[in-house]
Formats: structure tokens, sequence, C-alpha cells
């Protein structure tokens, strides 16, 4: 589990640098209402979901939030 | 510091604004025989010249005021982790720059209104002083925050802190020349003309050239840091967000330096056009207002990222 939630944060640091795990963070607790290590791969289709809208609010640039979101899928 | 990092927004605006009345009031009451005398323009043309002074000058306290706390409160955000700490001690340093700004600026409005009471050898030595130490506080908190950064990035930086000092040498050789050969140093053989300084040479040097040298040498070190920083942090998305804050801090560190080193020269500009003069002082002030607008956006930007749930 924690490998997991350590996988999500590494894919996200690539986008967001240092504030990629508070990102992680906000986004586990506030949608899945779960604590971030509780985390299991049922969970990541949703969570992507939720972090493609958010990183949609962050940049324009649809290129890059789909190569992210690619990459969390590869996660699963 | 620590007082200037809790004072809340509301307290600044407020400080901003009372000083800035004051600010108005000192300068239209300061006599202007010598400048109606040296520019050969009317009282009133004057007044009006002063204003549009002034007034940009204030409007620059304001939008430096405003700039800073959106990174303050940015920064305090992310306090706990370590690009917050690092860019924490920047809005610290940046809080404390346009802090000494204000008060160095209503102190020297002050200078020509004490003629004649026997204090403007204190009042200038005072002045002078804090006005070279209170930019070296500031950037000193910069550059250490700048450092902070640094230590977050793998890739080492490819400029090397020793050609800085050489590219500064001639500059800083060239400020204390003119300051140990300025006529009016230490004091006026005119009882109408202020001295400049009112200080021995030896003062100058201790007081002044080591401070400004040490300043700019910081200023220029945490500038080159926080734009490698911003080319060699992770996060493609987080990188594009810094550009509009480096950017900022680079074009407010690069203009106050560009303040001060024209503030020391200006013997050599005496005479210089008053359309030369004031054209330079717009362009400073414009560059400086920009660089605070810059970080006001960039930490708008870097909070999107905090605040995207």
């Amino acid at each position: 589990v924690v490998a997991l939630y350590d996988n999500i944060v590494t894919v996200i640091e690539g986008y967001l640098g240092p504030a990629g795990q508070r990102f992680v963070d906000r986004q586990i607790e506030s949608h899945l209402q779960k604590s971030p290590t509780e985390i299991t791969v049922s969970d990541l289709a949703q969570l992507t979901d939720w972090i493609r809208v958010s990183l949609s609010l962050i940049t324009d640039d649809r290129q890059i939030v789909e190569e992210c979101v690619d990459k969390l899928h590869q996660l699963c | 510091v620590k007082g200037i990092w809790r004072l809340s927004d509301r307290w600044w605006y407020i400080g901003i604004g009372v000083l800035a009345g004051l600010y108005m009031l000192l300068t239209l009451m300061a006599p202007i025989d010598q400048a109606e005398h040296r520019y050969h323009i009317g009282k009133l043309s004057l007044y009006f010249l002063e204003l549009t002074i002034v007034i940009p000058l204030v409007l620059v306290w304001l939008s430096a005021a405003y700039g800073s706390l959106r990174f303050k409160a940015y920064a305090t955000r992310i306090m706990s982790s370590s690009d917050g700490k690092a860019l924490a001690l920047i809005a610290q340093g940046l809080l404390v720059l346009v802090s000494g700004l204000v008060v160095t600026t209503i102190l020297q409005s002050v200078t020509p209104l004490l003629r004649g009471t026997g204090l403007i050898p204190a009042w200038t030595v005072i002045g002078n002083i804090l006005e070279a130490l209170w930019p070296l506080a500031a950037f000193w908190l910069i550059y250490q925050g700048s450092q902070g950064l640094m230590r977050m990035v793998k890739t080492p930086s490819r400029w090397r802190r020793g050609w800085l000092m050489i590219a500064l040498a001639p500059i800083v050789a060239a400020y204390a020349w003119m300051l140990l050969h300025h006529p009016y140093r230490a004091g006026s053989p005119d009882p109408g003309t202020i001295a400049a300084y009112y200080m021995p040479d030896i003062g100058l040097i201790v007081f002044l050239v080591l401070p400004y040298a040490l300043t700019w040498y910081l200023g220029l070190v945490a500038a080159l840091q926080v734009r490698h920083y911003r080319r060699h942090a992770p996060g493609v998305i987080y990188r594009r967000s810094l550009v509009g804050l480096v950017w900022g801090m680079v074009a407010v560190i690069g203009s106050s330096l560009l303040i001060q080193l024209v503030s020391v020269l200006s013997p050599v500009m005496q005479g210089a056009g008053l359309g030369a003069v004031l054209g330079l002082l717009y362009l400073l002030i414009a560059v400086y207002a920009s660089g605070h607008i810059m970080i006001m956006m960039g930490a708008r930007r870097l909070a999107r990222i905090e605040q995207a749930v």
C-alpha cells in the first residue's frame, strides 16, 4: 500500500515538484476520504480522474495532463 | 524581522497609507529654492514634478507590499515543507526590503526641513547608515532562502562566485573612489549646501562601501541561485509556475541594486539635465514595481497548485 502511494507521489512530483506530495495527499483525503497511506489499487482509477480534473485547473497544457494520467494508469 | 513578519496585511496597508501621507507632506514642505535656481523652473512646476515622483513611488510601496504579502501568504501555507522554509526566508527578505525602502525614503525627506537646527549632520549619518544596512539585512535573508532552494536541486551551478566577485570589484572600486572624492562628503564650505555624508573617510569605507558591496554581492548570488533553482527544480508544471516569481525576484533584486548604485552615483549625475534624471528615475521605479507585480502573479500561480482539490 505504501509502495503504491510512493509511486503515485513520484509520478506527481515529476509534474508538481516539491508540491507533489501535498497535492496527492489533498486529493486522497478530500475525494477518497482516506488517509494517504491507506490507498489501494482499487482506488487508483477514481484518484486518477480527480487528479486529471485538478491538474487541468492548474495548467492549460492538455498534453502534460494526459501524459501524467497515462503514467498513473500504468501503476495498476 | 519577526515583528515585520508577524504584522498582518491590514496593518501593512494602514502603515504604508499613513507613511505615504507623511511623505507627501514632508516633500511638499521642503524648501525648493535651490532646485528652482538649478533647473530654472517655477515653484508650481517644481511642486508638480515632485508629485510625479512621489505618487509613483507611493504606488511602488503599495505594489511592493502587495507582492511581498502574497508571497508571504504562499510561503506560510507551505511552511512545513523544505521549499516552504526557503521561500519564507525570501518573503521575509522582501518585506524587510519594502519596509526599508519606506523608512529610509521618509528619513531622507526630513533632512531639508532640519536646516538651521544643527541636527542635519547626525540625521544624515543615521540616514546613510540605515540606507546601507537595511537592504543588507534584507538581501542576507533572501540569500539564505536562495541557499535553501539550492540545496533542493542536485545539478550544481556552472557559474563560480569568484567570477562574480571579479565582476563586482571594479564597480565597488569605482563607487569607493567616487565616495572618497566627493567634494562635500564630510562638510561643505557653502552654508546653504548640506554635506552628503558627514563622515570621515574610514567611516565611509566601513559604513557605506563594505555594506553596499556585500549587499550587491549577496543580491546577485541570490538572483542567480533562484534562477538556477527555477531551471533545475523537479516538476514541469511547478517550474512553469515559478517563472513569474523568479523573474519578479530578479527584477526586484536587480532594480534595487541599481537604485542604490544610482543614489550613490548622484554626484556624477549633477550635470545631467532634468529630463535625463527624471527618465532614469521613472525607469527604475517601473522596473521595481513590475518586479513586485510579477512576484504577486507568480505567488498566485503557485498558490493555485496548493489550492487545487
